[in-house]
């Protein structure tokens, strides 16, 4: 080859080059053909080079993906079930009209303590005031409901307070957050127990909810937690104590809002046995 | 015009080469930066010998090939312009007289930084910012590969010309 049509060969090439860049630069269809074509010519070879059945991996790897993300979901709601079981299984809901729900958000509280936000609503026949249990007890009470989730002041937050009766012979007390003018200190977490008859608690108590009128806002008898600690007598009316809560606040999933069942029968009078 | 035995050695090295570095190699699990740049060593191996109309043609070729090797690059078109220039460029490291082994190496490296000036440019434009250690970590390998790869390719060129093959 002369070099005179060398370099013409090589101008020719250069702006056709250019035409092209020029064209994709543009979006011409020129462009995407000459793009298919090359995927046409070479996209064999590299198969071949790349040495597996291309469609028969892909179409493998994302049937794995698939069935991985069905077993996934399968055992969370394994789980979701088994927590219901155990909830319905619990002391906290014998014998009481109950609404499963599950917790769909939280927010930690600049005060402290936690409310949460469960996925029934008054649509659900949720009531402001209404109590949450969870199967080892008390969560709180149901501060504001919307059509299809509920706002859940959880026990422990800055302005819950629960009325109770600690131990076997069922002191009256009030159980409420750690206060800042407290003399004591307690564990993160942990809530304060003040008798309000003089008595003083052991250490091992379970403190249970008194109950209010009509099951609202506390129903009777749900397990808040166990007397972990009791305060040094200096000389006040009623020994305070610590409470460990018997569910934790940072892991709540499957709860239950119990429907206050007004009763309609009086009840009957009963002799004593002789 | 009857192909030689050299276009015909030349033209499937560069094959070879563009399917080897965008297939094989990255499918053995070499990371990008320490895939050499094949296809210019065997542009630099022509250019060297020929001067620089010769190396620009061969490049623009070679660099076509490159980027029709899916994934097909884009822009399209523009591996090829700064394929051809490195190929010019190498291309006026030809001197008849001089045969020092390090001046086929010295070509690629002033190639090897065009396509890099290239790669960088355009990605600069594209997308306003740039990877300069990986561009310069694929420069080293492709000049320390092409260091033990250019002599062969001389000598077997060389061969072949004398042998009236080329």
């Amino acid at each position: 080859m002369q070099p005179t049509v060398r370099r013409r060969l090589l101008v020719v090439l250069a702006s056709l080059t250019v035409a092209l860049l020029v064209a994709d630069l543009a979006h011409l269809a020129v462009a995407d053909g000459v793009r298919r074509a090359g995927g046409l010519v070479l996209g064999p070879v590299q198969r071949a080079l790349a040495g597996a059945p291309r469609d028969d991996l892909a179409a493998l790897e994302s049937e794995n993906v698939r069935l991985r993300a069905t077993a996934a979901e399968q055992q969370h709601h394994l789980d979701v079930l088994g927590r219901l079981d155990e909830l319905l299984g619990s002391s906290a809901t014998t014998g009481r009209t109950l609404l499963p729900a599950r917790v769909v958000a939280t927010d930690v509280s600049a005060l402290g303590g936690r409310s949460v936000t469960i996925d029934v609503g008054s649509r659900d026949g949720v009531r402001v005031d209404s109590t949450v249990v969870a199967a080892d007890g008390l969560v709180g009470r149901v501060v504001s409901v919307s059509p299809w989730t509920s706002d859940v002041q959880v026990l422990g937050s800055a302005a819950s307070v629960v009325a109770v009766r600690v131990g076997p012979a069922g002191t009256l007390g009030t159980v409420s957050p750690p206060a800042p003018g407290d003399s004591e200190s307690r564990p993160r977490g942990s809530l304060r127990l003040v008798g309000i008859a003089p008595s003083t608690p052991v250490v091992g108590d379970v403190v249970r909810t008194l109950g209010s009128v009509d099951e609202t806002p506390y129903a009777a008898g749900i397990v808040v937690g166990t007397v972990t600690a009791v305060d040094p007598d200096r000389g006040q009316l009623t020994r305070g104590a610590t409470v460990r809560p018997s569910v934790d606040p940072d892991a709540i999933d499957v709860v239950a809002v119990l429907v206050p069942s007004p009763r309609t029968t009086p009840r009957p009078t009963v002799g004593a046995r002789r | 015009m009857r192909p030689t035995l050299l276009g015909v050695l030349r033209t499937a090295y560069v094959l070879v080469a563009a399917l080897v570095v965008a297939t094989l190699l990255p499918r053995l699990g070499a990371e990008p930066r320490w895939v050499p740049d094949l296809v210019l060593v065997g542009v630099v191996a022509t250019a060297v010998l020929r001067g620089p109309v010769h190396g620009a043609l061969v490049g623009l070729l070679a660099g076509w090939v490159v980027e029709l090797v899916p994934p097909v690059g884009s822009p399209l078109g523009l591996a090829p312009l700064v394929m051809m220039l490195a190929g010019l460029v190498a291309g006026f490291f030809r001197r008849a007289s001089s045969r020092s082994p390090l001046r086929a190496p010295a070509a690629l490296l002033a190639a090897a930084a065009v396509v890099l000036v290239g790669r960088l440019g355009s990605a600069v434009l594209a997308e306003g910012s740039v990877e300069l250690t990986d561009g310069l970590w694929r420069l080293l390998v492709t000049v320390l590969v092409g260091g033990l790869l250019l002599p062969a390719f001389l000598a077997l060129d060389r061969a072949l010309v004398r042998r009236r093959l080329g």
